[in-house]
């Protein structure tokens, strides 16, 4: 297992031990493609360090419900630390879907900034990250 | 492919009955739908009509699309023997009565090697009499929009190892049956789609304490 990857990882707790079901990827040892959506980007991290599969070549997340405080909470560093290991040899693409709703009365738009926000914290990741947002009013 | 519905079904059988029909010499992608959604005719009947050239059919796939399944006085034993040898099964918004008429239905796909399950409905959810059932060792591709009818089918329902799988519409009583799921599949498993309905529902119960949401 790869247990190295935690190092140097301050993993939130985000569960309790008696907090039902969960799903994780530790013995899909193979996935090459992986695509979750629906979720929030405090559990980005999460998910990567919990991926022991030397094989994936393409992770697509799709984050529901942002927000600027959602996107400033997320580890960002630490996400693009983790899919920097050695495991992560062979990822090509990391898509990054973000849903932006406009604030209802000022119509102002919330997600000014989130791309370069991002960017600033994950540059190890260079060209294989693409980042998306998609606005809503 | 072959689009059939309660309104050209008899046309199929007279083309069926012809000497010169060819069809039998041909794989064949069926398609079964409703030409009336309204009236969600039973898919049985359709294939009843046709009951007696079904053994020289090569149905590859089948398609079922705003029909309903329901066994009724029918060459039953004749139409399961026909679902045995097809390899791909997509069912849209396909009504059963009951559970065990849907397990009957599924595990006689003893050939199946692709399954897609959207908008799947059952009149009655009777889950104290759903026993654990196999599906076809040949299954590798599984695709399902889960909903309120389908969470015990998740949990009996023994799945050989996949290597495609994808899952939409993600609450959080699907986790378990899930995670087992994934657990079964193991190194097979190469390509993973999971879109979850509920915010945070990856890790059920965990997400409150770290979300600023709430």
């Amino acid at each position: 297992m790869r247990s190295s990857w935690d190092v140097g990882i301050q993993a939130h707790h985000y569960c309790d031990s008696g907090g039902g079901g969960r799903v994780n990827l530790r013995q899909n040892t193979r996935l090459r493609y992986l695509r979750i959506s629906g979720i929030l980007g405090t559990i980005l991290l999460y998910i990567v360090s919990h991926i022991d599969s030397f094989d994936l070549e393409t992770i697509h997340f799709k984050l529901a419900g942002s927000n600027t405080r959602n996107i400033k909470t997320v580890e960002w560093k630490q996400v693009a630390q983790v899919l920097t290991q050695p495991g992560f040899v062979k990822l090509q693409n990391v898509d990054l879907d973000m849903d932006c709703y406009s604030d209802t009365e000022s119509h102002d738009c919330s997600c000014v900034g989130w791309v370069a926000y991002i960017r600033a914290r994950t540059s190890i990741l260079d060209n294989i990250l693409h980042l998306s947002v998609c606005h809503f009013d | 492919m072959i689009r059939l519905s309660e309104h050209n079904i008899n046309s199929l059988t007279e083309l069926l009955d012809s000497p010169a029909s060819t069809f039998f010499g041909h794989v064949l992608n069926v398609k079964i739908f409703a030409h009336d959604p309204v009236e969600r005719p039973n898919a049985i009947g359709i294939l009843d009509t046709i009951s007696r050239h079904l053994p020289r059919l090569k149905i590859k796939s089948l398609h079922l699309s705003g029909v309903k399944w329901d066994i009724m006085d029918a060459d039953i034993e004749g139409i399961f023997r026909c679902l045995a040898i097809i390899s791909a099964l997509k069912m849209t918004d396909v009504m059963f009565s009951v559970p065990n008429q849907f397990i009957k239905f599924i595990t006689s796909f003893a050939s199946l090697e692709r399954l897609s399950l959207r908008k799947i409905t059952l009149q009655e959810v009777d889950i104290a009499h759903i026993t654990p059932f196999t599906l076809s060792p040949l299954l590798r591709f599984v695709e399902m929009t889960l909903n309120s009818h389908l969470p015990w089918f998740l949990s009996a329902a023994r799945f050989p190892p996949l290597n495609y799988l994808k899952l939409a519409l993600i609450t959080p009583e699907y986790l378990d049956a899930i995670q087992a799921l994934l657990q079964s599949s193991g190194p097979s498993l190469r390509d993973l789609n999971l879109a979850f309905v509920d915010i945070g529902a990856f890790i059920l119960g965990c997400w409150h304490s770290s979300s600023p949401l709430l």
